[in-house]
């Protein structure tokens, strides 16, 4: 983070003492501005009456539901909110990004996965403030959202009117997670249900028109249980961000 | 084993069959009880049989009387004898020995009024017919007598036949029962058949209280009666006589096991003591099925309270060893971090950390196995099934499984174009696991396969390594929970990962089998559904 421009400032709303101590110190050494809360009541409050850039919200609080909290502050603020879920909670999490949070993280977490995803949702939110970036590379395949426009290497993709849509969707949520919901919901409409068994093969196909290699896919990348993601090169450099590679179960 | 069974005589016993309370049944005969040498015949039809007999018998002589007349003009008349003494012999196998001498009279009657001369007077012509007469009743009586006797015999043979066969088909149902109610539907089917009275067996529930099978079959009132009976104290347990219908209690070695309910016809009663032997034999039969299925039933709790206890004892020391071992690590790694600081270099700092971290996860692994597999089991988890292409989900699987594979020759195959119907989190979560157990037997640079395989009604996922394979006999027994098959010990986690692969094959109605095969091979088959239209026409 520059040092000329006022830091960031985080809200960690999370009930568990170590936790919050954990997410101060680290967001700190990384040049963040940290507030601490322990209850959706107290976060309210404090997101109310303070600035804040970020939001990290523990879904297991003491007081109330943490979506209640994410729907309360959607209906106020744009600002970016990530939420911490245990591993096992995919539906909680899932409700969460449908209440409106930006993206998500499996507790425990590893730091490098922590910062990843707050640059990410920072970088979005810059880029809507700034009116939305339309272009956006998958390696040597360039999106163009203003132009419904797919290349690769120069040659023009075709695409069906499904599978725009979808890239569409995905890239106007690039590096965060868009559940299946959001999806069906914005690629097909109310009437998504009997597709919902189908978004796999759909994304599938995508993955074969952009994807270098479809069956190792790099750039449109599924988060099991969660929904999906576009990892876009970032405009200062080649190299995707990845969410950093934790293991889900423990090594030998 | 002693066995005992309480009588409880009532009015419709006869005094022979009131036997003391105490007595031992069906081993010995009863001092007290004298066998009765005539026909087993219930009361009523045999008060109701004496006109039949009677009219039978004057039937048969009439028809004795009716040949000799037709034969007189061939025969000597004292020949004519012979035909009635075959009459005489046909009733008394009939009819019995009274109706035999019933026939002989009335013979000797017709004979002399009708075929002796002079016809039609009671008095005959020659005096030595006198003799004739007195021959032929005591022939006649001696006749009936002799075969009424060997009829009875047989009937006697018959009735004990009858019985055994009962007292044995019983035994049969009562072996096969298992429980209350088939006790009763055999016993009830038994008394019914034998005695043509309907019974009810009335066991005690955990705090003693009888309880009817179905309540219509027991008259009110009768249950009280059956507890006093139940809860009565061994010899002196015994009902005031005079009283119906009859309760017998089931003794068993450790006090009662139930009461069981007679309800005899109104006029009549159980009988003869054959019968209420045969009656108090049933009971016996029935306390020691009764008293087998108890002793099981008691054995099978114990068996599943010391499983669990197992289980149980498992849980903790596998807990206590797979989160004390990493945990012990962690906490050393932190202390040290912290107050050796100074003298650690670089790259034991590092190397502190490395373990830390890496214990730290493993702690986090073990417990989410815990907790997968118990929501997994207790229902809390429902796949949510949708149809995934094949290579997309091996490289989730790939990708959950990082660089730990970096070790060995990881291949996985599948079809290019195949879709299978799943629950992508949970087939990953099971096929990582069945890898990091292939992982764990194989020795460094070994092989390990990953293969999909997609048919039309099902499809399966094959892991095969070249380790050294599984014990013989042990291929099912890995699944089970916190088992170690291959006698592994901290790097084989907390032995519930084929637990969960098995727990996801059930919640997808499918199966996870394992062979040897040049190593270990772990096959989970699940079924598949007709494919409804994927979506097509929509590729280009």
């Amino acid at each position: 983070m520059a040092s000329q421009a006022p830091p960031v400032q985080v809200l960690v709303v999370e009930d568990e003492a170590p936790i919050r101590r954990l997410l101060a110190t680290t967001l700190q050494a990384e040049g963040y501005a940290v507030l601490e809360a322990s209850s959706a009541t107290e976060g309210e409050a404090l997101a109310s009456n303070r600035r804040v850039d970020l939001y990290l919200i523990d879904l297991g609080l003491p007081d109330r539901d943490g979506c209640e909290l994410i729907r309360a502050l959607r209906r106020w603020t744009a600002r970016p909110i990530l939420v911490l879920s245990a591993r096992s909670q995919e539906q909680q999490k899932v409700d969460a990004l449908d209440a409106g949070a930006d993206d998500y993280l499996s507790k425990p977490f590893g730091v490098a996965e922590l910062h990843a995803r707050l640059r990410v949702a920072l970088r979005h939110a810059a880029r809507s403030a700034l009116g939305g970036e339309s272009v956006l590379r998958l390696g040597d395949v360039r999106v163009d959202l203003s132009s419904k426009s797919v290349t690769r290497g120069g040659e023009p993709v075709h695409l069906t009117a499904t599978q725009w849509r979808l890239l569409e969707v995905l890239a106007q949520h690039a590096g965060r997670v868009v559940t299946a919901r959001q999806l069906l919901r914005e690629v097909w409409g109310p009437g998504h249900a009997e597709q919902g068994h189908y978004l796999r093969i759909y994304v599938r196909q995508l993955r074969q028109k952009l994807e270098a290699e479809p069956s190792r896919p790099v750039y449109l990348r599924t988060d099991t249980g969660i929904g999906y993601r576009l990892l876009a090169d970032t405009p200062e450099s080649t190299a995707p961000l990845r969410p950093a590679e934790v293991p889900a179960a423990p090594g030998p | 084993m002693s066995r005992r069974l309480t009588a409880l005589a009532s009015v419709h016993w006869r005094p022979a069959v009131l036997r003391p309370a105490t007595a031992r049944v069906a081993l010995k005969p009863d001092p007290h009880s004298v066998p009765e040498p005539i026909a087993v015949l219930d009361l009523p039809a045999r008060c109701a049989g004496w006109r039949r007999r009677a009219s039978g018998a004057a039937l048969v002589v009439g028809l004795c009387t009716a040949i000799s007349e037709l034969l007189l003009p061939y025969l000597d008349r004292t020949s004519a004898v012979t035909v009635y003494w075959a009459g005489v012999v046909y009733v008394a196998l009939r009819m019995g020995q009274a109706a035999a001498t019933l026939a002989v009279v009335l013979s000797i009657l017709a004979f002399d009024l009708l075929i002796v001369e002079p016809r039609w007077s009671f008095a005959p012509l020659d005096p030595q017919y006198y003799l004739t007469f007195l021959v032929m009743l005591v022939v006649g009586v001696l006749i009936g007598r002799l075969v009424a006797q060997a009829s009875l015999q047989t009937e006697l043979a018959e009735a004990r036949a009858r019985r055994a066969q009962a007292l044995s088909d019983l035994t049969g149902r009562l072996i096969a029962a298992r429980s209350p109610e088939e006790f009763s539907s055999a016993l009830t089917v038994a008394v019914q058949s034998t005695f043509g009275m309907p019974c009810a067996l009335l066991l005690p529930d955990a705090q003693g209280r009888l309880q009817p099978p179905d309540r219509e079959s027991l008259p009110a009132g009768q249950l009280p009666r059956a507890q006093d009976l139940f809860d009565a104290d061994g010899p002196q347990a015994r009902e005031p006589e005079g009283r119906a219908p009859l309760l017998l209690r089931l003794q068993g070695t450790r006090g009662p096991l139930g009461v069981l309910f007679l309800q005899p016809p109104a006029a009549g009663g159980v009988g003869t003591p054959e019968d209420s032997r045969l009656l108090e034999a049933m009971a016996d039969q029935l306390a020691l099925a009764l008293e087998r299925t108890l002793f099981e039933q008691r054995s099978a709790s114990a068996a599943l309270e010391a499983e669990t206890e197992r289980l149980r004892s498992t849980l903790l020391s596998s807990i206590s060893h797979d989160f004390r071992t990493p945990l012990t690590t962690i906490i050393g790694a932190a202390s040290s971090l912290l107050e050796q600081d100074h003298v650690l270099d670089a790259e034991r700092r590092r190397l502190l950390l490395d373990g830390l971290l890496e214990e730290a996860r493993r702690v986090h692994g073990s417990m989410s196995d815990l907790l997968d597999l118990t929501r997994m089991e207790e229902g809390q988890l429902r796949p949510l099934c949708e149809w995934c292409p094949a290579d997309d989900l091996l490289q989730e699987v790939r990708d959950a499984l990082g660089t730990r594979t970096a070790g060995h020759a990881f291949e996985v195959e599948a079809p290019g174009d195949a879709i299978v119907w799943c629950d992508p989190r949970l087939i990953v979560q099971a096929a990582v696991n069945l890898v990091d157990n292939a992982l764990r037997h194989t020795p460094a640079g070994g092989r390990i396969t990953l293969r999909l395989q997609a048919r039309p009604a099902e499809w399966n996922l094959c892991v095969a390594d070249s380790g050294p394979g599984l014990p013989q006999g042990q291929e099912q027994a890995v699944f089970k929970k916190f088992a170690r098959a291959r006698g592994d010990g901290h790097e084989g986690g907390i032995g519930l990962g084929l637990a969960i692969c098995a727990a996801v094959a059930r919640l997808h109605q499918g199966r996870v089998e394992a062979h040897n095969a040049g190593g270990a091979v772990f096959t989970m088959t699940l079924p598949q559904p007709v494919a409804q239209g994927a979506p097509a026409g929509d590729t280009d």
